[in-house]
């Protein structure tokens, strides 16, 4: 089958600031924002995106829908092969794939009211005049916000929520084919919040929607995904399925951010997580496993050797030089009790 | 005594269409030493109510009526000088917005030196140390201090606004929605640095967020906020295991549990009132299924316990009852049926 998004060693490296001893051996330190990304996505499936804070997951949506220029590798979404499109291919593509930004402070143009915020997209894709108020209309309905009178207000006007809710009816107003959402709800509670996500699954249904649904929480994760992809410090560590990745996590990373999920009730275990004290650095290129200063379970090759993403038996993804493809994917070493 | 004591607080915006009582009763109380989360729906007031008590507030907005007791001494009417002076050094606040804590034009580092020399009144030396402990503190690299507020990812932000309000250890700390951008383990790494500060220097800690879980994790005690008015609070244990308010009980059955698979998310149906004219009476009434005649006619008021745990529901003395049928998804699909 023919994927819809198809990514073959996408890497993204930011330059830095660089201090004198650096200036002074000639070095030019990077940040490796994305690292090596191959993955497919099917055309109406939502694929979960999670990671730690700074892991890339922002920098890997920008990249899929050419907000930033890829250091090397490539993409396709559709049809289109992202490097050279321009012109008025670049604009079609635009019009197809929409981003829902992860900060709505910073989404929306502060000077300009919400109403007309709303409107710009349908303007630029050419929309008649006289359907604006009408999709705009409907599409405020599906974000679950009333009122027309918002939309005469500016984004300082509106609560965090709020402004969640608009950003989101941004990018479906020209219903889409493909969306990168980046935390769409993160700041909504959860009487609105299950609304919205039903909103998603329907429009996957109707619409054949392609997401990546880019979120650290994974009960939200479950509710719209199928699937789901972790990253750590720029590089996929893990790919499958949603509820075997969260019942039956793989890579020692995954484990931890499982562990630490915290539940809704006062009474809760606080047992310590199955990680070795530690800051991630993405601007340390080490020849080895990116996580292994945290890993608990490190053994030396962890050191010398970046583990490759192998396909296991069952077709799980995952690049831990401890999950052998050859072998069953049973974890082969228990991390902590609470596992 | 408490540290903060805010007594029936009330906040307008002037907007086109009139005003917006976008807090009507804020009532809360912080304790020394005490982690308090402040929760509700989108839009119920918990961003003005917690910026309202930096006395920093929008040009639109107006104190209506209502306390805020700091160290026993009222800042409402007091000159905003006095108010300010207060800010970073005993009380600092972390904006939802992230962005809005650091200035876009200079470096991270630069800015946290800043706040500790000028402010702080520390040498060099010492700001540059405690600079890198409180980068470590929240989980970022020291090094990357260097770096302008715009090359940092979303969750780094909010980490470096969180470690700028901790910089110069002040009584009280008002963060609002800050561990929303982190992922679980950053999060739990940040909840735990607040906890141990609240262990070790008797910091306060005054928590906006829509997050059950992470009120069930730090906090010892709970308000809970709807359409502008605060309607139960109590420890964080007596408002989530037993809930007074029909709002709280249909919060908390609402929230996805990663232990227990499956199922759908039964939301509260309906949406808030517009705050601009709120209804009389109960402003949960129009959404809630235990609705009475007389909670559309009479606003029920916020009663405390004897055991400190208060609520503002006219059938409050029904809740182990209610609270039971609240657990039945079906009890919220309904529309309220009761309304005689
Ligand atoms: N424009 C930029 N210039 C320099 N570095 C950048 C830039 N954008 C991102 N980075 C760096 O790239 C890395 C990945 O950032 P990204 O925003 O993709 O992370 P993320 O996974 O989305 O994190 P979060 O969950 O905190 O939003 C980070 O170390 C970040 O500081
Ligand atoms: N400057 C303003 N002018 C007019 N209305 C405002 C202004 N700021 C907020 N509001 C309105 O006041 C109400 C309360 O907003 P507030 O930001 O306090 O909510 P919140 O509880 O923090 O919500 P969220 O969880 O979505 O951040 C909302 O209806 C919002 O639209
Ligand atoms: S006062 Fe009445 S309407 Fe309001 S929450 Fe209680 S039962 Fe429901
Ligand atoms: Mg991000
Ligand atoms: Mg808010």
């Amino acid at each position: 089958m023919d994927a819809y998004v198809h990514v073959r060693g996408l890497s993204k490296a930011f330059p830095v600031r660089r201090g004198v001893g650096q200036v002074l051996r000639g070095e030019h330190p990077v940040v490796h924002a994305v690292r090596d990304l191959d993955f497919d996505i099917a055309q109406g499936e939502t694929v979960g995106l999670l990671g730690e804070s700074g892991c890339g997951k922002t920098t890997t949506g920008r990249l899929l829908l050419k907000l930033v220029e890829p250091t090397s590798g490539t993409a396709r979404i559709g049809t289109r092969e992202l490097a050279g499109l321009k012109g008025a291919a670049l604009r079609d593509f635009r019009r197809d794939v929409q981003f829902v930004f992860q900060n709505p402070f910073d989404a929306l143009n502060p000077r300009i009211q919400i109403g007309r915020s709303l409107a710009e997209p349908l303007i630029n894709a050419g929309v008649p005049k006289a359907e604006h108020a009408d999709r705009i209309r409907l599409v405020l309905e599906r974000v679950r916000i009333k009122g027309v009178e918002l939309l005469e207000r500016f984004p300082h006007e509106m609560s965090g929520g709020q402004l969640q809710r608009i950003v989101l009816a941004r990018a479906l107003v020209l219903e889409p084919r493909f969306i990168v959402a980046d935390e769409p709800v993160s700041m909504l509670d959860v009487s609105v919040r299950a609304g919205i996500l039903n909103l998603m699954r329907d429009l996957q249904d109707s619409l054949g929607l392609t997401a990546i649904y880019i979120s650290h929480d994974l009960a939200l994760v479950r509710y719209v995904a199928r699937r789901t992809m972790v990253m750590y410090l720029g590089s996929l560590v893990e790919d499958g399925p949603t509820e075997d990745v969260i019942s039956r996590p793989l890579h020692p990373y995954t484990r931890a951010l499982i562990a630490a999920v915290p539940l809704p009730r006062v009474s809760q275990t606080r047992d310590p997580l199955p990680l070795r004290p530690g800051t991630p650095d993405a601007r340390k290129v080490g020849a080895g496993c990116a996580f292994v200063n945290r890993c608990p379970v490190a053994i030396a090759a962890c050191t010398a050797e970046r583990p490759p993403l192998v396909t296991l038996p069952g077709g799980r993804r995952v690049a831990c030089h401890l999950m052998p493809a050859a072998t069953q994917p049973r974890p082969p070493v228990t991390l902590s009790p609470a596992l | 005594m408490s540290l903060l004591s805010v007594r029936d607080l009330a906040i307008d915006y002037a907007t086109k269409g009139g005003s917006l009582h976008a807090v009507s009763r804020g009532t809360l109380e912080v304790g020394a030493g005490e982690v308090v989360g402040l929760v509700g729906e989108s839009g119920c007031g918990k961003t003005t109510l917690a910026r309202a008590l930096t006395g920093v507030v929008p040009r639109n907005a107006t104190f209506e009526a209502g306390e805020i007791v700091f160290e026993g001494r009222n800042l409402l009417g007091r000159p905003v000088s006095e108010w300010r002076d207060l800010l970073w050094r005993k009380i600092s606040f972390v904006p939802q917005s992230s962005m809005n804590a650091l200035d876009p034009v200079y470096r991270v580092g630069a800015q946290m030196d800043e706040v500790l020399r000028l402010r702080g009144g520390m040498g060099r030396a010492q700001a540059r140390e405690r600079t890198d402990e409180l980068f470590r503190m929240v989980g970022l690299d020291p090094r990357r201090g260097t770096e302008y507020p715009h090359q940092f990812s979303g969750g780094m932000r909010q980490r470096a606004a969180i470690a700028m309000a901790l910089a110069l250890q002040p009584a009280l700390v008002i963060a609002d929605e800050p561990v929303t951008a982190l992922d679980v383990i950053v999060q739990r790494q940040v909840l735990d640095t607040l906890r141990d500060l609240q262990a070790r220097l008797g910091v306060s800690v005054l928590l906006v967020t829509h997050d059950i879980s992470v009120v069930a994790y730090v906090c010892d005690r709970v308000v809970v906020m709807y359409a502008g008015e605060v309607v139960e609070s109590g420890t964080a244990r007596d408002v989530l295991e037993t809930p007074r308010h029909p709002y709280t009980m249909g919060l908390t059955n609402a929230f996805p549990d990663l232990e227990r698979a499956g199922g759908t998310l039964a939301p509260i149906a309906g949406g808030p009132p517009d705050l601009r004219h709120p209804p009389r009476g109960c402003r949960f009434a129009e959404r809630c299924p235990f609705a009475l005649a007389r909670c559309r006619a009479e606003t029920p008021p916020l009663v405390v316990a004897p055991n400190g745990h208060a609520s503002a529901c006219w059938r409050s003395d029904e809740a182990p009852a209610l609270s039971e049928l609240a657990k039945d998804p079906s009890t919220w699909t309904l529309t309220s049926t009761s309304a005689a």
